[in-house]
């Protein structure tokens, strides 16, 4: 709003204000008469007004919350508080008269002292009384305060995080699982009484000062068996919230039962982190659908291979390796059977004798590789958007052109024509162009406003309709929808969905036999069924698709049929497919997607066929069905052979070494991922400008290099890595600008780098490292650099394998420059400040024994 | 700093001297701070802060009382919601963060999750807002930036920005359906 508006509004609106209520809204209207956005403005203030009469009197202090500080509970006297959540807190407290005794008093929160509330609180108390073990924190008493709200009374431990402790007294990987080992003794003792906890993660286990291990919090532990059935309702119903997404097993994420392997689970988490320096998985939003897609949908890497502390990661690599991922297994059956087993494959490996896990089907992928391809992602659409703005711009010209003279010959068709382009043509143009979401939606839009303002001219053109119909599913496409490249707007996407719907509902209701109507309705159906899931709501999703089914079944037109194959596709999809969140029902995915691949058999519709054999494919490798699964992708691998397009051909004979990895069959893994890598040869050298081919290739060559470096086949890997630089240098030199690649370029010359010295070629190791460090400097000096990218450079050169190749004053001036750049008290900048800590630690001559960096330092 | 040391600069301030805020500022938010801190922390078991108890208590502690006027105290005040505006948007950042698991030595943070809405998250919606409406027209921010933060009363509003009463009460009764609005907007 201009000044000069605003000027406008509060002189009318104070004026308003001074007359009688009543006669306000006549009074604005006839002065703002001619002025619909002052008018609009100042008539929402004084509604606003009249509804906001007790509005901020209590004053901003009365917003925080409320302090239980020096109150008398029972015997007990709060000093301070030391954990919240929602239902209460812990406060150390103590104890007063004879036996004067600090304690840790966990209280029910005001207001929070009914039901299942007081229950579960009674539950943790319960079970924290049947337990009496050297390492886990014990109950001492119990009671109801003075205004009848219920508390309990731990043993007081004064220690710190075990990760924190750790850090804190630089504990050797050695030491470190001998604390774990502990911390296993605990878990276990609690199992033999049927206690699982459910929420096991390091702030739950402290360490005191002497080096003893207390496990803390069975808040929302649960007694194996004793659960009535309400409160298991109850419980799974709040169980998707009552947990650590970083600690959270596959199944908890899920909603499905939880045993003792949940905490096996949980305890392979810690120890991850115990050993790499940080967790296996990131997520971004913390968003339920997020953290079930990652938790229980991509592989953890080894904690070898994203290792904070390469020295770390040396010790690690093997056994350990093996021994996490086992633990952190998706299928619950796949795990260790029980935490005496898990804790015994770590003595064995204490004692240097053979642990018993068996390497899974762990394929490694840099985190760093898809961190940084953001950073230039971001960069490339911004560049997109200034050239796509241009592009609206003469548009627009030629758009008002063709108004004015629509206005003046009153030509309705060509309105409508030039909305059609603007939705079609338009559209369709720059639909494929990465970073094109927010020009595709002011097409869309503009195209809408003509098609609205056409049909209030002539309401019941069935033709127009469906154009507007078309047009709202476009709009909620580039909003929201999740298949295609959108602005995040989910909610705004569900409400343009509704409005095709409304309208595919009107036509079909004027004229049942309007086919294309129809396939309007269930396209509409399909795509709200696609967002719901977004937004956490799985199974809503399902009546849409089966609603979309019903509109389309029967018709005899290649466009129904073809939607109707869709609609049973994404049924599929929600009811049981591992790649997203789904309501775990493979049986009835497959069901589902029989009949969709039956309808692309019967239309002869070779890629769809080959696309829904996969997904059964997937199906099978999800459960456990190695078999059968190689069966369904052979046949679409033949499918996608015969095709023109040969992108899928790379991904199904990657998903068919995975296939077979996962069997444990590492030599037919190889072969499929060998022609994986030679489809993408032959895409290279059929279009050597494609550079999309070219990075496929790439992928594929690194799979199998990945799989061989895991099998410590160096000798055979290392070429393959060779080539990926190889291919990657001169594009990386022919597009100086092209930010992405040239930060993979040097994630992987780094990388390569890393394992080079690994297998000790230092000579190699050092050139491919000097450039790495050279490209990485490169993108972290560059205007508009980001924190992150000052992050990765400091990375780098603080955990640079070579001798005297980084500089340490270097690394910490750019650890310090990413960390001023990170928001205070964010993970990231913690987790920076630690690093840098540990880094400056290691590097000051008079805190222990000469550190690695400082001898490398001084010895060039 | 000595207390006749700052009831001099804050008589020079109520004698139009805008150039000693600078000197007042850091002292003011110092004691402020503290206070809330030991309000918040300890002393006043089940209860939540008042801000004018702790305004006034900063101005007991800072000032001689000894022949200042009520237009200083007001002053003083005027300074001070400034200063309260930030002391308790930290406490309510800090609670949410807690909330969402940032404390690394709370033990059971995810419980939090249970409970849909939280006041600390409307506080650091109103301040945002707050901020929106400070680019429309600062004369109304500052109005709620004294009265809802500050805790002062129409009449010390009035004194601590130089305008008179009934502009303070219109101004507050525009500000506050705007802001209405544009919470409800969200």
């Amino acid at each position: 709003m201009t000044p000069d508006a605003w000027t406008e509004v509060k002189r009318l609106f104070h004026a308003a204000l001074d007359l009688p209520g009543p006669d306000r809204l006549a009074y604005v209207r006839r002065e703002a008469a001619g002025n619909a956005t002052l008018l609009r403005e100042v008539e929402s203030l004084l509604a606003a007004e009249e509804e906001s009469t007790d509005f901020l009197d209590a004053g901003a202090a009365d917003y925080l919350p409320a302090s239980e500080i020096g109150r008398r509970i029972g015997p007990y006297q709060i000093i301070e508080e030391i954990g919240a959540g929602g239902m209460g807190a812990v406060y150390l407290a103590e104890r007063t008269g004879e036996f004067r005794q600090r304690v840790a008093l966990k209280l029910i929160r005001p207001g929070m002292d009914s039901g299942m509330f007081v229950s579960r609180f009674h539950r943790e108390r319960q079970i924290l009384a049947a337990l009496d073990h050297p390492n886990i924190a014990r109950l001492l008493d119990g009671g109801a305060a003075d205004d009848g709200r219920p508390y309990f009374v731990m043993e007081h431990v004064d220690g710190k995080p075990l990760q924190e402790w750790c850090h804190a007294h630089a504990v050797p990987t050695g030491e470190r699982l001998r604390l774990f080992l502990d911390v296993c003794g605990a878990v276990e003792y609690a199992h033999q009484r049927l206690v699982v906890h459910r929420d096991l993660k390091p702030a739950n286990i402290l360490v005191t000062e002497d080096g003893t291990v207390k496990l803390l919090d069975f808040g929302i532990a649960k007694l194996l068996g004793s659960e009535t059935a309400s409160e298991t309702v109850a419980l799974t119903e709040m169980g998707g919230h009552l947990m650590t997404p970083e600690y959270a097993s596959p199944e908890q994420v899920r909603g499905l039962p939880v045993t003792t392997a949940t905490d096996i689970y949980s305890l392979g988490v810690i120890l991850f982190e115990l050993l790499a320096g940080r967790l296996p998985y990131a997520f971004e939003t913390r968003s339920a659908l997020e953290v079930e897609r990652i938790v229980a949908g991509t592989d953890p890497p080894f904690p070898s291979a994203v290792a904070a502390v390469p020295a770390m990661a040396r010790q690690i690599t093997g056994d350990l390796d093996v021994i996490v991922l086992k633990a952190l297994e998706k299928e619950p059956a796949r795990r260790y059977q029980s935490v005496e087993q898990f804790a015994a494959d770590i003595r064995r490996h204490l004692e240097g004798a053979p642990i018993l896990a068996r390497p899974q089907t762990w394929r490694y992928r840099s985190g760093r590789f898809v961190r940084r391809n953001r950073i230039a992602v971001g960069a490339a659409v911004l560049v997109v958007l200034s050239l796509t703005g241009g592009l609206i711009a003469s548009l627009w010209q030629a758009h008002i052109a063709r108004q004015e003279r629509a206005r003046a010959e009153r030509n309705f068709d060509d309105v409508r024509h030039l909305a059609q382009s603007f939705l079609f043509d338009f559209h369709d143009r720059i639909k494929d162009l990465p970073g094109s979401t927010d020009a595709r939606n002011m097409v869309i839009q503009t195209a809408l406003d003509y098609l609205r303002r056409l049909s209030q001219e002539a309401r019941g053109n069935q033709a127009l309709s469906r154009d507007l119909a078309e047009a709202w599913l476009r709009l909620g496409d580039v909003q929201g929808n999740p298949y295609g490249g959108n602005r995040g707007d989910t909610a705004g996407a569900v409400g343009s969905y509704k409005e095709a719907l409304a309208i595919g509902d009107e036509l079909v209701r004027r004229q049942p036999s309007d086919n294309a109507a129809r396939v309007y309705l269930a396209r509409a159906h399909r795509s709200i069924g696609e967002i719901l899931p977004q937004e956490g709501d799985v199974a809503g999703a399902v009546p849409h698709f089966r609603a979309g089914i019903a509109a389309v079944n029967g018709i005899p037109t290649a466009e129904a049929r073809l939607e109707l194959a869709r609609c049973y596709e994404m049924l599929g999809d929600v009811l049981g497919h591992g790649g997203m969140a789904n309501l775990s029902d493979p049986a009835g995915a497959r069901a589902a997607y029989e009949q969709a691949l039956a309808l692309h058999r019967q239309a002869g519709a070779k890629r769809g066929t080959a696309v829904l054999l996969m997904k059964l494919g997937d199906i099978e490798v999800d459960g456990g069905a190695g078999e059968p699964a190689l069966a369904h992708y052979q046949e679409a691998a033949g499918i996608f052979e015969s095709l023109p397009g040969r992108r899928e051909i790379g991904m199904i004979h990657r998903k068919l070494g995975g296939a077979y990895e996962a069997l444990g069959r590492d030599d037919d893994a190889l072969r499929e991922y060998g022609r994986s890598a030679a489809n993408g040869r032959s895409m290279m050298d059929a279009d050597p400008n494609n550079s999309q081919a070219r990075l496929d290739y790439i992928v594929n060559l690194k799979t199998r290099a990945d799989l061989l470096a895991k099998r410590k086949q160096y000798a055979e890997a290392l070429p393959l890595y060779r080539e990926v630089l190889s291919i990657l240098a001169p594009m990386t030199a022919a597009q100086p600008g092209n930010l992405m690649l040239r930060g993979r370029y040097s994630d992987m010359l780094l990388y390569v780098g890393d394992l080079l010295a690994k297998v000790r070629q230092p000579a190699e190791a050092r050139r491919l490292y000097t450039e790495g460090l050279r490209f990485a400097k490169q993108l972290a000096d560059r205007a508009g650099a980001t924190p992150d990218d000052w992050k990765d450079y400091a990375n780098y050169l603080i955990d640079c394998p070579i001798p005297g190749l980084a500089n340490p004053s270097e690394a910490v001036a750019y650890a310090r420059r990413a960390i001023d750049g990170m928001p205070a008290g964010s993970p990231e900048r913690t987790e920076m400040e630690h690093r840098l800590d540990t880094f400056q630690k290691n590097l000051d001559p008079d805190s222990g024994p000469a550190s690695r960096v400082r001898r490398e330092g001084t010895s060039k | 700093m000595s207390s006749e040391k700052v009831t001099q600069l804050l008589s020079d301030l109520a004698g139009g001297n805008r150039a000693v805020v600078d000197e007042l500022t850091p002292l003011v938010y110092h004691e402020l701070k503290r206070i809330a801190g030991s309000q918040l922390r300890s002393e006043r078991p089940g209860h939540t802060l008042q801000a004018t108890a702790l305004v006034n208590e900063a101005y007991l502690k800072l000032i001689d009382q000894r022949g200042v006027s009520w237009q200083n105290r007001a002053h003083f005040f005027g300074i001070a919601s400034q200063m309260m505006r930030r002391i308790l948007l930290d406490y309510a950042k800090a609670a949410r963060r807690d909330k969402r698991g940032g404390g690394a030595h709370k033990t059971s943070l995810d419980e939090a999750l249970v409970v849909a809405e939280d006041r600390a998250s409307d506080l650091v919606r109103i301040d945002e807002a707050l901020t929106r409406l400070e680019q429309l027209d600062p004369r109304q921010a500052k109005v709620v930036e004294h009265r809802f933060f500050g805790g002062l009363t129409v009449e010390e509003t009035a004194e601590a920005m130089g305008i008179s009463a009934p502009t303070v009460k219109r101004e507050w009764a525009m500000a506050r359906a705007w802001l209405h609005r544009e919470l409800g907007a969200e």
